[in-house]
């Protein structure tokens, strides 16, 4: 059986950014949005592409220059720490580089990921979105929390509430969960109110 | 390293909490179903759009800035004891 062919912006990023970075020698991960798309209770959209990167000695102009020599414009938004890249084929791709012990061993924890039957790829361990997620704090960050925990997961609950408690995440947490019971009890009570609708017969044409 | 029982209390509340609210599509999914299902939702999905500085970068940052600050409180580049 052939290879498949590109068949969209994400796939040929994927493949180009195996060829720039793999040969730098430089380990990366997918992450954010498309990391959490791999276990959310349903895919959302996004626009753009996020890696985490780790450099080891290197300088992250060295990932700059291997990216402008494949077509890709990138500014660095955070000096040393945050990339973002543009190409008019494979879209757009934010770069975050790891420094923390933490995020080297996330790295290393990834899943590995099959593209087609030559082309894989790695992407953040379910339990590493959900620490990144819930360090960010945005709004869509907690949202990809709620979606990922819906499935009601299978994880590995030493690591994760061993990083919850070590980043002062529990608060955060607190959080999600009572905007999740809020929201549970609205959509209980539109079922409830909606059924009683539904079955109460239409006076107003007597 | 002791297992965190108020916040392991806490995350199986959550998941039960939210997944009376929701439907769960298919999992596992490969990498090739996750793209393919978010070109779906949208074909420009991946693409960026004509503001450079819009989308989740605000998040990179604010990660960003919580990471320094733990470093900072940890006193080093995040080694953990």
């Amino acid at each position: 059986m052939g290879v498949a062919r590109p068949i969209d912006s994400f796939d040929a990023a994927i493949r180009d950014l195996s060829n720039v970075l793999d040969s730098e020698g430089i380990s990366w991960v997918v992450a954010g949005a498309v990391a959490a798309n791999h276990y959310r209770d349903q895919i959302r959209t996004t626009i753009d592409l996020d890696v985490m990167l780790s450099l080891s000695d290197k300088s992250v102009n060295v990932v700059q220059d291997a990216l402008q020599r494949h077509g890709w414009e990138s500014v660095e938004v955070v000096e040393d720490w945050l990339l973002r890249a543009q190409h008019p084929v494979m879209g757009r791709l934010d770069v975050l580089v790891s420094g923390t012990e933490y995020e080297t061993g996330a790295i290393a924890r990834a899943h590995q990921e099959d593209l087609d039957e030559e082309q894989t790829y790695r992407t953040l361990a379910i339990e590493d979105v959900l620490i990144l997620k819930l360090i960010a704090d945005r709004f869509q960050d907690n949202a990809d929390v709620e979606s990922i925990l819906a499935t009601q997961p299978e994880m590995d609950w030493d690591y994760m509430t061993n990083w919850i408690e070590e980043f002062d995440l529990e608060e955060r947490l607190q959080r999600i969960e009572s905007i999740a019971i809020e929201r549970r009890s609205l959509t209980e009570r539109i079922k409830r109110e909606s059924h009683r609708s539904r079955s109460t017969p239409d006076r107003t044409r007597d | 390293m002791p297992v965190n029982k108020k916040a392991l209390d806490h995350f199986e509340r959550l998941g039960r909490a939210i997944a009376r609210t929701r439907v769960v599509e298919p999992l596992p999914r490969t990498g090739r179903s996750v793209f393919e299902q978010m070109k779906k939702i949208d074909p420009r999905s991946g693409m960026g759009t004509d503001d450079f500085f819009d989308g989740d970068l605000a998040s990179h940052v604010a990660y960003i800035e919580y990471r320094e600050a733990w470093v900072k409180k940890k006193g080093g580049r995040g080694e953990t004891d």
